[in-house]
């Protein structure tokens, strides 16, 4: 979440104008929420040239669509389910990945600890981290994936998250805890280096 | 063990998941790993790189009008 959530007396203002048809005011609205946006999509799994595209998508849809935002959830929460079902839309379109890709992620993770290890602490580490994080995030099916990302990394609450995804909260939950024992797996190394040191 | 890391776990039920890890060393090793886990997650950068911010709002204002439908 990189750019601060607009004051919400603020944010409403912003989208009753949006509403009656205010372009200026819909770009205030799309300047508060597309760094959020395009990072999500990102963190659903899209390279950087499909998450910008996709980002014009979700607010091209949330503007032919404002009508139909009633506000009993949050705005960026309402944004968070345009860019989850655009995101899921363009993975559908993607061949599955190949096998030697997949081996490639494998082999990065197991080297792992040496390559941590070798860093001058805490920042060497928080790259690494990211880094690790982003190629054990691909080898999340992509339900678990969104599951983890809605709720870990971009912080919803369970109820936003399930609503986000289109699913009960009991069925929401077992994704997500699905998706972090296999995030668990895969960061097993980075993990048990970082309680060792 | 996400629901007792989200605090979802009713009094009963985490107490009986605090009993066994603390008897599981197996179990325990798992907890900590996910919780430390979390908290990592919540601490994590966004991924790079990062949005063009007014790339994004100047595309998305010229096309306002375009044609809908894909």
């Amino acid at each position: 979440m990189s750019q601060p959530a607009a004051d919400p007396a603020e944010e409403r203002a912003l989208i009753a104008r949006a509403r009656a048809g205010d372009e200026s005011a819909f770009g205030q609205l799309v300047t508060a929420h597309s760094a959020r946006v395009f990072g999500a999509l990102r963190r659903f799994g899209l390279d950087p040239q499909e998450a910008d595209e996709v980002a014009q998508e979700v607010f091209l849809r949330a503007w032919r669509s404002l009508a139909r935002f009633e506000e009993r959830s949050r705005f960026s929460t309402w944004l968070y389910r345009i860019a989850f079902n655009e995101a899921q839309r363009r993975l559908g379109r993607r061949p599955r990945a190949t096998a030697s890709s997949r081996a490639g992620d494998e082999d990065a993770i197991a080297a792992l600890p040496d390559a941590a290890g070798a860093g001058p602490q805490s920042r060497t580490l928080d790259r690494e981290f990211e880094q690790m994080l982003e190629r054990a995030l691909g080898e999340l099916p992509t339900d678990l994936r969104a599951a983890v990302v809605l709720r870990d990394l971009e912080g919803l609450s369970t109820a936003e998250a399930a609503a986000v995804a289109g699913v009960r909260q009991s069925a929401f939950k077992s994704r997500l805890h699905r998706g972090r024992m296999q995030l668990r797996a895969l960061l097993e190394p980075y993990l048990r280096l970082e309680q060792a040191s | 063990m996400s629901a007792y890391l989200d605090f979802d776990l009713r009094t009963q039920a985490r107490a009986r998941l605090e009993r066994h890890t603390a008897e599981c060393a197996e179990c325990r090793g798992v907890l900590g790993d996910l919780r430390q886990m979390l908290v990592l997650l919540q601490g994590a950068p966004a991924a790079k790189p990062v949005a063009d911010v007014p790339a994004i709002v100047g595309a998305v204002l010229r096309r306002l009008h375009e044609p809908t439908g894909r």
